[in-house]
């Protein structure tokens, strides 16, 4: 068995953090109901970001706005051991999907909810995406530098911990109610994940300063552990984290005599001559390919390894060798790729179980499931309550 | 009621960051975690975080190569629920702590190994630090300058391999709840940082790439600079915002200007570049402050760009408990992290600071029967301290 099966999640999300909670959970078994509105989730405009958050999921189209919509809601949530929402505090009451609304139909449910700024505090019902808490969090200026050009990370950082956080509230609590049979509230946000991302700078006592170690163009932090370019124009990590590593570096670069000399002798003396040592590797590494440099100070025990971009790593042979990606047919995109499943369980590996929905793919065949009749799904159509999609097949 | 894992014993071999975090993680949801320390202790001891990253635990120094250091810990092993551990992959079994070994003794351990790219393949051998994962993971270079990469001070990699640790070894103590079973759990840091990656690590014919440097493709979702010099990131998140902002400003014609078509995400080059310098001499026009109170009048999601101290302090943070305050031994009152997960029924808790190497030898020694005099003992042949 897989960790979440049997466990039915209505999924109430949309963009990207919620989504991502429950995609994570229907990896691992859940099967996942995305229960969106009819005017759509607004990431459906991203097509592969929108896959990414969204596979393994099955789509019901339910107009919670229709009188009596609400209803078919209730019953399929009676269904569910599990509810995830993100929207902002007091939405859900308005749709009468709160976890009080919701407790009335199934007093078991576990209820998780993730809204962007938390529940609490003067600015709970403002809108939040993510790179508004990279900026507000200190995140952009972390990296860029003080005074300097922010940086806006390519990894949506609260966006991606959002969903392990969320998923992590989920099992503590399908956990506990096989314990107890109880279900309960669970609460994260991407304030939350802000914090734990800077778990380790999100500190203070006295005496304490802010390391601030981010610049505009920063390669690494010492010479000794950075980036360097090769010939070909491609580019390599080394971190000689032990003296032994500097010592075969220096063998692999054909710099031996830089081990005996007084400068570089020691990790304090390589410190207070990070510059002239940085230009010296600098000119040395740019006389080989990136890659083979890389192979060549691991064979000799340096930690090292190519900076790939993601074209060189959709092709990778280590990916391609140990399962990391999948293959797809979607209905409107064709044969796609897509990663597989991140952890590996040894006696209950997950499954990607489907690609993303189309938004109201499975409408008529979730309400036969849950116990409608094929004449109520055709009136709940006619009066517009649900929506089943015309699935092109491609 | 305690915290949902409340009776789970869980033992630590982490170090650095990840492996330690999960445990923490898991240690406020309930668990009683012991950090087993070499004599050298944690390499990151001397780093601010390790106060947060192994907070709420109990900690043990024991020499795992001496015999009587070894059979310690199996004897913790065989009465655990859960071990982590972030070693190179093998070197657990090397020691005699390998997952076999114990599941010998203790047939429903969850064992959760974290490593920079798995146990298996050719990278496996590489070193799992964070900076060699996340190089090979592209986010260096995705997250550069067409000629060059940048680094991220961020450690992505171990702070998000933590987090799943912690998700993956709880999803499989729900399994063994209802199968009875334990098992082998396999983080690979490389599969992870990919992972955060999955709106762009998708592949299929059409799918489009922008380059992004430091402040991305996305003419109306970048941080811009004030008149004043200060920034701040206007999040039009959907067309609704996109349409709210062209009013507010003015400039109702932008809602059917071809320029504009894609908003708010899907401007490419080179039209990006043109609709980026338009944005940025309008925001010239105003201080921060001026701006945010216009935007935010109408409703407009946008934020300062401002620093990690800062954040602390905001009120916000402060009402949804994530800013706590505790006395580490040797450093005083420290504030840092609330419980990133909160529950109604089942409260997280933080247990206390991050213990001082070995703080527990004793207790923990005499939980599996020894006595003061052997304790002593153990001591003196440097197996424990």
């Amino acid at each position: 068995m897989m960790p979440f099966e049997n466990v039915r999640i209505a999924d109430f999300t949309t963009m990207l953090a919620g989504a991502g909670i429950c995609r994570e959970l229907a990896d691992l078994g859940a099967d996942v109901i995305k229960i969106e509105p009819v005017d759509g989730d607004p990431w459906r405009m991203m097509a592969g970001g929108f896959m990414g958050v969204n596979r393994g999921k099955r789509c019901v189209v339910i107009d919670l706005r229709k009188e009596g919509a609400c209803d078919i809601a209730y019953k399929l949530i009676s269904t569910c051991t599990m509810l995830v929402e993100n929207s902002r505090p007091g939405i859900m009451k308005k749709l009468r999907m709160d976890y009080d609304s919701v407790k009335q139909i199934k007093p078991d449910i576990i209820y998780i909810s993730s809204p962007a700024f938390g529940s609490r505090g003067p600015e709970a019902t403002r809108p939040g995406y993510d790179p508004l808490f990279q900026a507000w969090s200190g995140m952009m200026q972390g990296q860029g530098g003080i005074g300097q050009t922010p940086v806006f990370h390519k990894i949506q950082l609260s966006d991606e911990m959002g969903p392990l956080l969320g998923a992590f509230g989920a099992s503590l609590a399908l956990f506990h109610k096989l314990r107890t049979g109880q279900g309960q509230f669970a609460e994260t946000s991407l304030l939350r994940s802000a914090v734990t991302l800077q778990s380790g700078n999100f500190i203070k006592y006295k005496g304490m300063k802010h390391k601030n170690l981010g610049k505009p163009d920063i390669k690494g932090l010492s010479a000794t552990n950075r980036m360097y370019q090769g010939i070909d124009g491609d580019w390599l990590y080394v971190y000689c984290a032990k003296d032994e590593h500097w010592v075969a570096m220096c063998e692999v670069l054909g710099l031996q005599k830089l081990v005996g000399d007084p400068r570089f002798a020691t990790a304090g003396a390589r410190k207070k001559h990070d510059k002239e040592l940085t230009a010296i590797l600098t000119d040395s590494f740019l006389m080989t390919p990136a890659g083979v440099w890389a192979l060549l100070l691991l064979i000799k025990g340096v930690p090292a390894a190519r900076a790939q971009n993601l074209e060189s790593l959709l092709k990778d042979q280590f990916c391609a060798d140990t399962g990391v990606y999948e293959f797809q047919q979607h209905p409107q995109n064709g044969r796609v790729q897509l990663q597989g499943i991140v952890p590996e369980f040894s006696e209950t590996p997950g499954k990607v179980m489907r690609s993303s929905p189309m938004q109201g793919e499975h409408t008529e065949e979730i309400l036969l499931e849950i116990g409608y009749t094929k004449e109520q799904i055709e009136d709940f159509k006619t009066r517009r309550l649900v929506v089943q999609a015309a699935v092109p097949q491609k | 009621m305690g915290g949902a894992l409340s009776g789970i014993k869980i033992l630590d071999f982490g170090q650095y960051i990840a492996g330690p975090f999960a445990a923490q993680l898991l240690a406020e949801q309930g668990a009683d975690v012991i950090k087993v320390e070499r004599p050298e202790g944690d390499p990151y001891r001397h780093v601010d975080g390790f106060m947060v990253w192994n907070r709420s635990k109990k900690a043990i120094t024991l020499d795992l190569k001496k015999p009587e250091g070894l059979k310690i810990a199996l004897d913790l092993a065989k009465q655990s629920d859960i071990i982590i551990e972030n070693f190179k992959p093998g070197m657990m079994d090397k020691m005699g702590l390998g997952y076999e070994a114990v599941k010998a003794t203790n047939p429903r351990i969850i064992y959760c190994s974290i490593s920079g790219f798995g146990p298996r393949g050719s990278y496996s051998n590489i070193a799992g630090y964070d900076q060699l994962v996340s190089a090979l993971g592209s986010v260096y270079t995705e997250q550069g300058f067409p000629t060059h990469p940048l680094y991220l001070v961020l450690p992505l990699a171990s702070l998000y391999s933590a987090v799943a640790a912690a998700l993956d070894v709880t999803a499989g103590l729900c399994v063994r709840e209802q199968t009875g079973k334990g098992q082998k759990i396999d983080i690979s840091m490389f599969r992870v940082i990919l992972g955060t990656f999955r709106q762009f690590l998708v592949d299929f014919e059409g799918m489009f790439r922008a380059p992004w440097g430091p402040t991305g493709p996305m003419p109306l979702y970048r941080p811009y600079q004030c008149k004043d010099g200060k920034w701040l990131f206007t999040g039009l998140g959907n067309p609704k915002f996109f349409t709210l902002f062209a009013l507010t400003l003015g400039h109702e014609e932008w809602l059917t200007d071809p320029l504009f078509e894609g908003a708010p995400f899907l401007i490419f080059p080179p039209r990006n570049a043109q609709v980026m310098a338009i944005i940025k001499d309008i925001y010239l026009t105003k201080t921060r402050d001026e701006w945010i109170e216009l935007l935010r009048e109408n409703e407009i999601p946008v934020a300062t760009v401002q620093s990690v101290g800062e954040f602390m302090e905001e009120p916000q943070v402060i009402a949804n408990d994530m800013v706590k305050t505790l006395k580490q031994p040797g450093v005083g009152m420290v504030r840092e992290m609330g419980i990133p997960v909160e529950f109604m029924e089942t409260p997280g808790k933080i247990k206390g600071p991050a213990p001082l190497p070995g703080q527990h030898t004793k207790e923990i020694l005499r939980t599996l029967g020894y006595r003061a005099a052997q304790i002593k003992d153990l001591k003196k042949a440097g197996v424990v301290r």
